[in-house]
């Protein structure tokens, strides 16, 4: 599910026409469209915003060479937000390198977290705009693109795994690590109450 | 318990997509910039970046076969010169001046171009005097040739062209013009 942007209806064919033909006004108007989607994805996925928007227009660069293989209008959305995905994955890869002894701690310390879970009582308020991705961006990087392919994006623990070249134990190990540190700074900001930890063996 | 857990990542996804993003317009600034490199790149394909390389590449080719023709005898000279190369082996047994035995034999001489200038001229006298020695007359074909070759010295070299022998021994005696110094006055005293 994409959360498409209110001027989503706007998008026309003329519009993808002018772009295929590089129509710099076509391209423009595009680039507004897929704007928040494309920048609500990069700001979970980078540290900041010059890194996001480095990482949004090297998906709209994506995005507008390969729209002579878009079919249907109505899958456009849901192609630009996977697209972003994978280019900032690819800008995550690029910067970050796994070491060994990093994954063997990761490896040792799952055992103790694969049957923790938290209780959350969450308060029913808006959180300020932008406030969220300051949360995120201040996890691990890591920690973070977990939490963003498997909570947010929706992607399994195999698949997480093979896109950040992790174990999909480490996988589980960042991700129980988002959800922890998340919820310490929720609770900072008292956007989530009482949370409490509990085990089961 | 897992449910906790999907709540708390629903309530994550919830915020994500509820908050608020504002466009400003130096992100466009930057994806123009972007845009306007990859046109730059598109406009240079691959052959137009080895276009320069290409042409430099072709210069120095022609540049390098015009030297080559221009500094080498043309195929119809060379061919004049084998035949006549040919001709010379039985030639050189009838020729008595001791001279004639250090010529080499594949040595071409293109008097018709270079008698134009000065020094080949006096390489040119140096070699008619050398013929004077032995060639009692001059075929017409050579006289001309001659007359052709170095108009200005013509009444100088008629004087000393009498010989009529063979265009064979006239050919060989062209050959020593290069590996010889130019002779001093005097030494043509022969």
């Amino acid at each position: 599910m994409v959360f498409l942007p209110k001027t989503w209806h706007l998008i026309s064919e003329q519009i993808i026409e002018g772009c295929k033909q590089n129509d710099r006004k076509s391209q423009r108007l595009l680039y507004e469209f897929c704007f928040p989607i494309m920048m609500k994805v990069c700001k979970r996925y980078t540290i900041n915003e010059d890194e996001a928007v480095e990482a949004m227009n090297a998906s709209f660069l994506k995005i507008l060479k390969n729209l002579s293989g878009l079919r249907d209008l109505q899958t456009l959305p849901a192609w630009v937000k996977q697209v972003t995905v994978n280019t900032s994955i690819d800008f995550y890869r690029s910067k970050k390198k796994y070491n060994e002894r990093n994954r063997f701690t990761i490896d040792t310390e799952y055992s103790n977290v694969q049957n923790t879970h938290f209780n959350f009582d969450f308060v029913e308020s808006k959180m300020d705009s932008g406030q969220i991705f300051k949360l995120i961006q201040e996890l691990p990087e890591t920690t973070r693109e977990v939490l963003n392919l498997f909570a947010i994006d929706g992607y399994s623990h195999k698949e997480v795994a093979e896109m950040l070249d992790i174990s999909e134990e480490a996988s589980r190990w960042h991700l129980h690590k988002a959800r922890k540190l998340m919820a310490q700074k929720l609770e900072e900001n008292h956007y989530v109450l009482n949370t409490s930890r509990y085990e089961t063996k | 318990m897992k449910q906790n857990n999907h709540l708390f990542d629903d309530f994550l996804k919830g915020q994500v997509e509820e908050a608020e993003v504002t466009f400003k317009e130096e992100y466009w600034q930057k994806m123009e910039s972007l845009l306007d490199q990859e046109e730059g790149k598109k406009s240079s394909p691959w052959w137009r970046k080895g276009l320069g390389i290409v042409l430099a590449l072709l210069a120095i080719g022609t540049s390098a076969l015009v030297y080559k023709k221009a500094t080498q005898p043309n195929s119809q000279e060379q061919a004049i010169a084998v035949a006549q190369g040919q001709n010379l082996d039985s030639g050189l047994d009838t020729l008595q001046n001791s001279q004639a035995e250090d010529i080499p034999n594949k040595i071409h001489l293109s008097l018709k171009v270079k008698t134009q200038q000065k020094h080949h001229k006096k390489k040119l006298l140096f070699l008619l005097r050398c013929l004077r020695c032995r060639m009692q007359k001059m075929p017409m074909e050579i006289h001309q040739h001659l007359l052709h070759l170095s108009r200005l010295d013509y009444p100088k070299l008629k004087s000393q062209f009498l010989s009529n022998k063979s265009m064979i021994r006239l050919r060989m005696l062209q050959l020593t013009w290069r590996s010889r110094p130019i002779p001093k006055a005097g030494f043509n005293r022969m």
